[in-house]
């Protein structure tokens, strides 16, 4: 025992000796590492969680790829003629909405249809979806830049939706300026991620 | 070894001009760029597959009853003349350049506006293209047209004959332009001169 306790201050001591004989960096330095490793059992090592998807709410701009989009509001119709006209079991689900391109260049559209999503209702979407001008009921596919159109991206679904609000997602969308494997520069890829989700309630119109 | 150590000069030197060649002559730029014929309005401007001349330019916040995409928006219209010389054509790329080099598509709302072109050979087409713009497109503003439709990366023209036409409208009579509240009704593109169009 008495030969056990000796060994020990002997191995303490030496440490201790080794650690004074450190540059301060080095000892600021390992204190920070044994503090770490003594929050490790509370969360210290744990990554931190990937941010959520950013709000979309009534009035709120938030991007889709090269897009501003601001939703007015979502709205469900028996059809919307001349533009969409559906089986009389079936609706229409429209996402009324702003849209402004930034940048410089026109854009396809779909890289704005493609990249919204709704759920939440129970149904399938069997048609859309698609962008109308709400003046004319023209369809766009593509946009040019600098300008604000009221649009509105049009989803025709199986039935009736089932509650009362629908949740509006959008895709993360990012400009890649080069891909050397479909010699396809300057394009907007959509990422299998969400960037923007928000609740809207479902206004139901005969 | 006086013959390995001139060989692996040779080599050395054959791959420096390479380098040389490949940094300093624009190849990329050559391979890319169309072939651009410039022209003014009221001008024939002769492609290799067809002749496109600018009949006419209008400013207007209303086609056809359709107004512009915003309120106090505006439509650049351009009427053509269009020919197939040597084989019937297709054309579908027409779109506006403005002076800052920024491009616009044409648009499809007016039901008569059109945003590409079927051309008989020898037989007159004409055609009106509408461009839904905001008033910093009008300054300078130039027609391009040409085979292949616009691309985000203007792929589909590489190497091809284009039309490059000056709209001529000069950065004072912006203003006045975009004043304007006329409405325009566009004819029918087709074989059947405007002032002959039903509609």
């Amino acid at each position: 025992m008495g030969e056990n306790a000796t060994a020990g201050r002997g191995v303490l001591g030496r440490a201790r000796g080794f650690v004074k004989g450190r540059p301060a960096s080095q000892k600021v330095g390992g204190g920070v590492a044994a503090a770490l490793l003594a929050s490790a059992p509370f969360g210290g090592l744990a990554a931190v969680p990937e941010p959520g998807p950013e709000p979309i709410a009534k009035g709120k701009a938030v991007m889709v790829g090269p897009y501003e989009v601001v939703v007015d509001q979502v709205v469900e119709l028996p059809d919307l003629k001349p533009a969409v006209s559906p089986e009389p079991s079936e609706r229409v689900v429209v996402v009324d909405m702003k849209v402004t391109l930034t940048g410089d260049r026109p854009e396809y559209a779909v890289t704005l249809t493609k990249n919204v999503s709704l759920t939440g209702g129970g149904v399938e979407v069997v048609d859309g979806p698609d962008l109308y001008f709400v003046e004319d009921a023209t369809r766009m596919s593509n946009i040019n830049p600098g300008l604000t159109y009221r649009l509105a991206l049009t989803y025709t679904t199986s039935g009736p939706w089932q509650g009362d609000s629908v949740t509006v997602s959008s895709n993360l969308v990012e400009f890649r300026e080069e891909d050397k494997q479909t010699l396809d520069p300057d394009a907007w890829v959509a990422r299998d991620k969400i960037q923007s989700r928000g609740t809207f309630p479902l206004v139901r119109r005969s | 070894m006086r013959r390995s150590i001139a060989l692996a000069a040779f080599v050395l030197a054959a791959m420096g001009i390479g380098r040389l060649i490949t940094d300093h002559v624009p190849t990329g730029d050559v391979a890319d760029k169309p072939f651009t014929h410039a022209g003014v309005v009221g001008e024939k401007v002769a492609l290799d597959y067809a002749d496109v001349t600018v009949t006419g330019v209008h400013v207007t916040p209303t086609i056809m009853g359709n107004p512009a995409s915003a309120a106090g928006g505006r439509f650049l219209v351009v009427d053509t003349e269009l020919v197939a010389t040597r084989e019937p054509v297709f054309m579908a790329g027409f779109f506006l350049v403005d002076a800052s080099d920024h491009r616009w598509i044409s648009s499809t709302r007016g039901s008569e506006c059109v945003t590409n072109a079927k051309l008989s050979t020898g037989v007159r087409h004409y055609a009106s293209f509408c461009f839904d713009v905001p008033k910093r497109a009008l300054s300078g503003a130039r027609l391009v047209a040409t085979r292949g439709m616009w691309t985000s990366h203007e792929s589909e023209f590489r190497r091809d004959d284009l039309a490059d036409v000056d709209l001529g409208i000069a950065a004072a009579e912006a203003d006045t332009l975009w004043a304007g509240t006329d409405p325009v009704n566009v004819k029918e593109s087709g074989p059947v001169p405007p002032a002959e169009a039903r509609r």
